[in-house]
Formats: C-alpha cells, sequence, structure tokens
C-alpha cells in the first residue's frame, strides 16, 4: 500500500465521520518465515495481512473498531461500528483529542530485495547453515524471517504520516548431546544478515558447551551476551510508566533524576536507528523523537502518554519503542579477560516478575552457560535459575563492550556487560 | 465463503499437492478495560481471512492472505504449493500424516446468550460498578477491570474430503483491586473461570458479590509478612493450579516439542517417548486426563485443524506417565494410528500446530473437602489465584507465585503473607502430592494467552483441578535473594 493509497483510504473514512474526533490507524504487513528442526524445513509460512483501526470520539467518550475488510460497505461499517460503541461508552477522563499535522522523522528503511526474498534463496542459506551442523553428527533448529510493513495514521484534525520499512532476522541453535548453542543475527535487510557466521556462532557455543558440569547456585560475577542483557532491559523498559510510578505503584517511584545505574550507563530510545528503527510516531501519531532515558546513570525521565504529561506539565515521550544503550569498543572477549570466576550467559528464557514493587524477576539461563577462570571460558555449566532485579545489575556494571542488536525480547542495540554478584537461586538437570 | 475455500483446495491439488487443507476464518472480538472510575480501552474487531497447508515432495508450505477474491485465494493456494517445494530441497524426513476417517461435522459452542447482543453499556456498566465497589474500601487506590469476549466462525476443507464448519464463543472476565501505601503497592485479584460459552458465563452477581473480600484482601495483602525461605507444605487451590498444570504438564507432554520440533523457541520436555508408560510423574494420586469434548472447554472446538475430532485419552494415569497430544505429523512417532486432535492454529495466517489440550487434574477417587486437607496441615502455605510464573525450556525446574497467600498453623490460615514463590523439578513435585479433594471441588479454571510457535501464535485450553497438598516445597527463596542483597531497601 503505496502513501497515495493509504492517504485516499483514510480520507474516505473519515469522510464517513460524523464523531466529534475521528483517528485512522493503517496497516499492511507480509511476513515470510521458514522454519527448521532436525536439520529440516519443518514449517514455512508466508502470510500477507492488513488492518485498519477507527478511533470515534464523542467528547470523552471514546470507542475503536476494526477491519481488514476494505470494500466500501466495510469502510463505512467499521466507522459507523466504532461510533457506536463510543456512543454507548462511559466516558474515558483521561482521553486527549488527536494531535494537529506533525513533522515526523525519517525511520523509514525499505530494501526491495528483502521484500521479495526468494523462497529458494531462503531455503538455501537454510541448507548452509544446516550443512556444517549436521556434518558434526549435531542438529540444528531455528527460522529465518522477513517482514514488510507498512502502515499510516490519520485524524480529523489534519495529521497524516505513512512509514514503511523490511526487518530481517535469523536465528539458530545447535542440539549436540548434552549441550545446546544459540545465535541470532538482525537488521533491516537481509543482505545486512551475517548468516554464516551466527550459524558458526551457535555451533561453536554447542560444542564449547559439551558435558556440563553442575555449579552450587549463589551470586556471580556474570558477563551478559546482549540477548541475555536484553531480558533484562527490557522489563526495566516495560516497567517505566510515570502515573504509575507517581501513584506508588511502581518499582521507579520517586527515582526521576537520581542516579539509578553506573555512570556509564546510557540508555535511549532512538527512532531513526540504523538497524532496529521505531515507527516514527508514538501515541495517536504523535511525532517520535529521540528519548534519553538514563543519562550518566541519572533517570532522565519516565514514560510520559498525554494525559499524565499534560497533568504533570511534562513532555510526552510515549514508551520505550526500541532500548539503545551505548557501549564501548571492547569486544566480549576483553570483558571475558577481565574475569578471574564467573559466568558468561549466552541468552535467558521465560523471564518473569516476581515482585513488580522491587523489579525482581527470575528466568533461567538457555542453550550456553558458561564457566569463565583467569580470563578465560572453561567449561560448560548446566542452565541455572536467576532470582535478581535490573536495578541491581545496572548499579553493578563493572564493564561494557561493543553493542549489537538483538531482538529476542523486543528492538534493542545494547553491548555484553560484565556484572558482578547476579544471584542464581536453583540448578537444573541439563 | 465456502466456495473460496474450496477453490483455494482445488487450486492447490491442482498444482501438485500430495495433501491439502483450507480454512475460513471470521473473528469477532470485544475487549473491555476500565481503570478506576474511566473506561481505558474499549475496541470492537473483526478480521477474516483464509489459510492454505499443503504437502508437497513430504514438505509443508502454508499461505495466509485477507484477499478474498478468487485471484487472491487461487494466488495463496499457488503460495503455499511453491514455498512447499522451495521448502523440500533442503531435504529430511518428509512429511507422513496418520489417517483420518473423511468427516462431514458442525460444531457450534452450546450458549445461551450471544455476548455480541449485549448491550455495550451493560458491559462498561458492569466493569465500573466493581471498580466503584473495590474503590469504596479507603485502602485500595487502584482498580481496574477487563472483559474479552470472543467468537471465531471456521469452515476447514481438506483433501482427504473432510467438510467442516465450527462457531466457537468464548467469554472471560476479571478485575483487579491494589492497595498502596508505606512504599509497597499489592494487589488482589478475582479471575472466575474464561470458558466457551455466552454472556451467561459473565456472572453478574458473583463478580459484584466478590468485590468486598478482594478489596480487603488487597488491603490486607499490603500489611502482609514477607514469606520466609523454607522447606513447606503447599495447599493450592484450584484457580492457581491452572497455570502449575500447564507448564509442567502440558506443554512438558506436546509431542512436537519433545520431537525437537520447538526447540529453537519454546524448547524441547524431559518427558521423552522412552518413558511413556514406565515414568512416575506424579504421585498415585495424580491423573491427568486431555478432554477436548469437555463442555465448554476453552479447546473444545469440534475438531482442530488437522480435521481431527476431539477426544479424550490419558496422559498421567494414578502417576504414570501415558500419553502426549499430537498432530497427524506426528503421532506416528510414537505409534499411535491416529492424532490425539490437539492441532490448532491462532488464526487464519498461522500454520497450525500441537497446542495443550483442555488438560484436567482429575479429583481425588475418596471423598475429601479443601476444608479437611486444611485442617490436616500442620505447618504451610495456602495459594490462591495465579500470579508469576516460569519454568526451564525441558519443562524441569519451575518457580511460581500466586494472586494470594496465606499461611497454615495447625490446620488454620493464620496470617496472610506476600512475595511467595515456591521452586521445585516437575516429577518431585507431582510427586510429593499427598491429598486431592473429590469431584465436588473441581473447578475447570483455564487460560487465553497461551504463547508458542515462531511466529508466535496465543492459543486458550481450559485446565480443571481440585484442591490438593504437596508435600515438601521450596519457598521463598526469591525473596530472601532481595533480602540478603539488601536490593529491596533502594526502593
Amino acid at each position: 500500500m503505496t502513501k497515495t493509497e493509504a492517504q485516499a483510504l483514510a480520507e474516505r473514512l473519515l469522510s464517513c465521520a460524523t464523531a466529534d474526533h475521528t483517528e485512522i490507524g493503517i496497516g499492511h504487513s507480509s511476513e515470510t518465515a521458514a522454519r527448521f528442526a532436525n536439520n529440516a524445513i519443518i514449517q514455512s509460512v508466508h502470510n500477507v495481512d492488513r488492518g485498519i483501526a477507527v478511533t470515534s470520539a464523542f467528547g470523552q467518550q471514546v470507542g475503536t473498531a476494526t477491519t481488514n475488510d476494505l470494500s466500501d460497505g466495510s469502510l463505512r461499517a467499521v466507522v459507523a461500528r466504532a461510533e457506536a460503541v463510543a456512543k454507548a461508552a462511559a466516558p474515558n477522563t483521561e482521553y486527549v483529542p488527536p494531535p494537529g499535522p506533525q513533522e515526523y522523522i525519517d525511520t523509514d528503511i525499505y530494501d526491495e530485495a528483502t521484500a521479495s526474498f526468494a523462497h529458494e534463496e531462503r531455503a538455501a542459506a537454510i541448507a548452509a547453515a544446516i550443512q556444517p551442523v549436521a556434518g558434526a553428527g549435531l542438529r540444528a533448529a531455528g527460522s529465518y524471517t522477513t517482514y514488510v510493513h507498512e502502515s499510516a495514521r490519520a485524524n480529523s484534525a489534519g495529521l497524516f504520516g505513512h512509514t514503511r520499512k523490511t526487518q530481517a532476522c535469523f536465528v539458530q541453535t545447535v542440539v549436540a548431546e548434552n549441550s545446546t548453542g544459540w545465535a541470532e543475527t538482525n537488521g533491516p535487510s537481509v543482505a545486512s544478515l551475517d548468516v554464516p557466521a551466527a550459524a558458526a556462532r551457535a555451533l561453536r557455543k554447542a560444542l564449547t558447551a559439551s558435558d556440563p558440569v553442575e555449579i552450587q547456585p549463589g551470586a556471580y560475577t556474570v558477563i551478559f551476551e546482549p540477548a541475555a542483557l536484553a531480558g533484562l532491559t527490557s522489563i526495566a523498559g516495560w516497567t517505566m510508566d510515570a502515573k504509575a510510578a507517581h501513584e506508588g505503584r511502581s518499582c521507579w517511584a520517586g527515582k526521576e533524576g537520581t542516579q539509578v545505574g553506573v555512570e556509564a550507563l546510557d540508555l535511549r530510545t532512538v527512532p531513526d536507528n540504523p538497524v532496529l528503527p521505531t515507527a516514527p510516531w508514538i501515541q495517536q501519531g504523535l511525532a517520535a523523537r529521540e528519548i534519553a532515558w538514563v543519562k550518566d546513570g541519572v533517570l532522565q525521565t519516565l514514560a510520559y502518554d498525554r494525559f499524565w504529561a499534560a497533568e504533570c506539565g511534562h513532555e510526552v515521550t510515549g514508551g520505550p519503542g526500541n532500548l539503545v544503550m551505548k557501549g564501548t569498543d571492547a569486544s566480549v572477549d576483553d570483558l571475558i579477560a577481565d574475569v578471574d570466576r564467573g559466568l558468561l550467559v549466552t541468552r535467558f528464557w521465560y523471564i518473569r516478575f516476581v515482585d513488580p514493587m522491587r523489579l525482581l524477576i527470575t528466568g533461567m539461563t538457555r542453550d550456553g552457560l558458561f564457566m569463565v577462570e583467569n580470563g578465560e571460558i572453561a567449561r560448560g555449566v548446566k542452565n541455572m535459575r536467576f532470582n535478581d532485579s535490573p536495578l541491581r545489575v545496572i548499579k553493578s556494571i563493572r564493564g561494557l563492550a561493543k553493542p549489537e542488536p538483538t531482538t529476542l525480547h523486543g528492538p534493542q542495540v545494547v553491548p555484553p556487560v560484565l556484572v558482578d554478584g547476579f544471584h542464581f537461586t536453583s540448578t537444573t538437570s541439563f | 465463503m465456502k466456495d473460496l475455500a474450496r477453490l483455494a483446495l482445488d487450486t492447490a491439488v491442482q498444482r501438485g499437492a500430495e495433501y491439502a487443507d483450507a480454512r475460513l476464518v471470521r473473528y469477532r472480538n470485544q475487549n473491555i478495560g476500565t481503570e478506576d472510575r474511566r473506561v481505558s480501552a474499549l475496541a470492537d474487531t473483526e478480521d477474516v481471512g483464509l489459510g492454505v497447508r499443503v504437502i508437497v515432495s513430504g514438505a509443508w508450505g502454508f499461505s495466509g492472505t485477507c484477499d478474498l477474491t478468487r485471484e487472491g485465494v487461487q494466488a495463496c493456494a499457488a503460495e503455499a504449493v511453491a514455498i512447499a517445494k522451495a521448502s523440500a530441497t533442503v531435504g529430511g524426513k518428509e512429511v507422513q500424516l496418520v489417517p483420518e476417517p473423511r468427516a462431514t461435522m458442525r460444531f457450534a459452542t452450546p450458549y445461551q446468550v450471544d455476548p455480541f447482543t449485549v448491550p455495550i453499556e451493560d458491559k462498561v456498566g458492569l466493569l465500573l460498578e466493581i471498580n466503584d465497589r473495590l474503590l469504596a474500601n479507603s485502602g485500595v487506590k487502584k482498580a481496574h477491570g477487563h472483559m474479552t469476549l470472543r467468537r471465531a466462525d471456521r469452515t476447514l476443507l481438506n483433501s482427504d474430503g473432510s467438510d467442516l464448519e465450527s462457531e466457537v464463543v468464548t467469554t472471560g472476565v476479571s478485575y483487579r483491586a491494589t492497595a498502596v501505601g508505606e512504599g509497597d503497592a499489592r494487589s488482589r485479584s478475582y479471575e472466575p473461570p474464561s470458558r466457551t460459552k455466552g454472556y451467561e458465563n459473565i456472572n453478574r452477581d458473583d463478580l459484584l458479590a466478590n468485590t468486598e473480600r478482594v478489596a480487603e484482601q488487597a488491603v490486607e495483602h499490603l500489611k502482609a509478612a514477607e514469606c520466609p525461605a523454607i522447606v513447606t507444605d503447599l495447599v493450592l487451590d484450584p484457580l492457581h493450579l491452572a497455570l502449575t498444570i500447564h507448564e509442567s504438564v502440558g506443554h512438558a507432554t506436546e509431542l512436537d516439542r519433545v520431537l525437537g520440533m520447538e526447540e529453537s523457541l519454546a524448547g524441547r520436555s524431559f518427558a521423552v517417548p522412552s518413558y511413556l508408560g514406565n515414568l512416575k510423574y506424579g504421585s498415585g494420586l495424580v491423573t491427568f486426563k486431555a478432554d477436548n469434548t469437555l463442555p465448554h472447554g476453552l479447546a473444545t472446538h469440534g475438531f482442530d485443524d488437522d480435521g481431527v475430532a476431539g477426544q479424550s485419552w490419558h496422559i498421567v494415569e494414578d502417576g504414570l506417565f501415558v500419553g502426549y497430544g499430537t498432530s497427524r505429523e506426528v503421532a506416528g512417532e510414537v505409534g499411535l494410528t491416529r492424532s490425539t486432535g490437539t492441532c490448532r492454529a491462532d488464526h487464519w495466517g498461522s500454520i497450525p500446530i500441537v497446542r495443550i489440550p483442555n488438560l484436567l487434574l482429575m479429583p481425588g477417587k475418596t471423598p475429601l473437602t479443601p476444608e479437611e486437607i486444611m485442617a490436616d496441615t500442620k505447618h504451610g502455605i495456602y495459594i490462591e489465584g495465579m500470579g508469576s510464573f516460569s519454568i526451564d525450556q525441558m519443562r524441569c525446574n519451575f518457580q511460581f507465585g500466586g494472586d494470594a497467600f496465606w499461611e497454615i498453623r495447625d490446620g488454620r490460615r493464620v496470617r496472610m503473607l506476600k512475595n511467595v514463590t515456591y521452586q521445585s523439578m516437575t516429577t518431585e513435585f507431582w510427586g510429593s502430592v499427598d491429598a486431592v479433594a473429590d469431584e465436588r471441588f473441581w473447578v475447570p479454571n483455564g487460560v487465553l494467552n497461551c504463547g508458542k510457535g515462531d511466529p508466535m501464535q496465543v492459543s486458550q485450553m481450559t485446565h480443571g483441578a481440585p484442591t490438593i497438598r504437596v508435600r515438601n516445597v521450596k519457598v521463598g527463596a526469591a525473596a530472601e535473594v532481595m533480602r540478603q542483597s539488601g536490593a529491596g531497601s533502594e526502593v
């Protein structure tokens, strides 16, 4: 759907509207994914969908209706349905009328070769990734996914915006006799991925982790690889709602303007990040901009929606559409070299809250937990459960390396970090 | 619309599909959210499309489209065939489906009141009345309500000649009160079981009757003592057990996961086929039955997306591991000649995968009440409702929280606790069950948001259970970490 087509569609919808305020969201997506396991492609899917969301407001009575049927009758019906729902609703006393025209940052990265990536090319790339694993007598599993997302926003106050982007992601797990290894590669195009390198990294991890030993749970110096750190930073990012904090319902209460992390900590949302950009808009089509959540270790701002920002006389930030954390030019090997005894974590699995008021969370290590001794990886370790808080982690960072993109826990570009005193509380059987 | 599904099926077969199915689904949903005395979310959504699944040269191909023109449907089928042909070039074991008799069937959720005919005003009014009552307690500073209403109308045709239709209606409601004070905030929720039923499942009288209790318990929760780090007995209520069953038994016995097909995302399972018939999964009191014919079960859809009729079978019988949930693709791997019928997609644009069935912890065979279990417990913790949940990718090490917790002393609930977590290993935990209440106390709770697959799919299923007791479980390790590290004092 081109910008012109989206604009015409929005105008048709708005022409049917009778509400005080009407907002239109239009989306068109194409997702193609080949999933492999046991050294063969087991599922391969292509899915094209579109959607229209109409939000109508009569005073503070607000309702939304959606459809993916673009026939004339359906377009009229979806507007009528949104208006009927709104009229039936009790007031949303936090409703803010939509903004007028905006100037958007250009966050579009569109690659035609990615949008038209042939099934045969995808299968060939997977076959090449599997081949060395199968050759080693091991099993490979993973997926190779490409996306095309187009969306538009419009409203009765004259706002219109359109965005189009492509995204590609390859992940691979290698299963050995008693160990596994995992790696990912992400980017805005298939050309930006290094599939052979990710596949080789997963294989190397599985082989290095073989015959893992069980160790005692407890507090360890830990190096988090980017996918592991992203599991912690994503939890921190999701909880930064300013209203909840100001009402005393969040671990961030009273922390704005205070030192929450080490001085080297710098965490931002960067809409036009060249690898993992966000949409150019936030709530109700308001233009997105770069937000520094934490700078020099000081919490600069929490996440303010339009209502709460107005209540507090604060800028609207929206939520963290992506998270970009500063690092250094060091490598993960440089961090390993700094550790006398500790653990290297590839990634976490099944992270969940335990006590949101202290940001206490739990989760399991997965696909590559290693003991580091005297500056080198010494052996694989059986997986362990952690219970700890990202609030403690960001105060305990001793070293940072070069940031890398990861999408395992949402779009993030974060570095490997070295942290002291991370708490593991139990072991498991593998 | 069935003509379009037929056209897709014929196109796929003409283009070389050895097997094909075409699934046309129309969804209608309403989601309503309230916060305090305002409507925070109100959406009425509809969505329709077609998914075509084929096997060519022993490989799957799947394509979904919302373009429901003849040209769009034919293109979708052709795309599915092209994808399968490309996948087949990588090689590997060819897909073989176990047979399923050709069937013609129409299934419809039995319901009294179509939830989409109930005025929005009534639904919003109920949630706001609940919030009003919660906020009437001066200790409650925040009230949230949520209602989910779903309908899925499905047509499934396959090249085996089956012609199947279903209408599934799902309804659910929940609310939460939050007390705030002294640097802390604690909640208490009420979430009656979501079911495939009409609006009669939204029981206004029951919802309102529980508001005062929920508000009081939210306030009590705020003042509750921290959970100690100890080994103790647990008494677990049915609404709590749904998640524990789901994670440690449901996912562990999905055969596709066991065979490594979910390795890279959802993981595998310790419950390998060589354990069938000889692994002691639980104590002799523990029987898990799968039943996709359960009236009003969240996974009761008449037939699955392989075209296999709903069935009931045992997963664990008197403590012994005896069965899996399967698709037609994987059933033969453990010698089954018919799939158990648990292969479902969450959307017309998703490929069907093995999903947890309605999975039920069966009630005890001898009369036993929850009160008798409690009275017989000298020291322990009683847990109600669902909370924190986490389990490793082999489904062994798990840690669960809950919604509300009470210390048990000498057979009585003596005080509320907070930050209770229990951690165990799956077979050790179920092997420590020594009391199971009888069928009078069996409740069919369930989940609406089970995630699995890549791309991720979200599904629903029922997990019924009675109150049980589990001996000697480790509790409180999570909160102990924070006490020892002093991190809690930062907040």
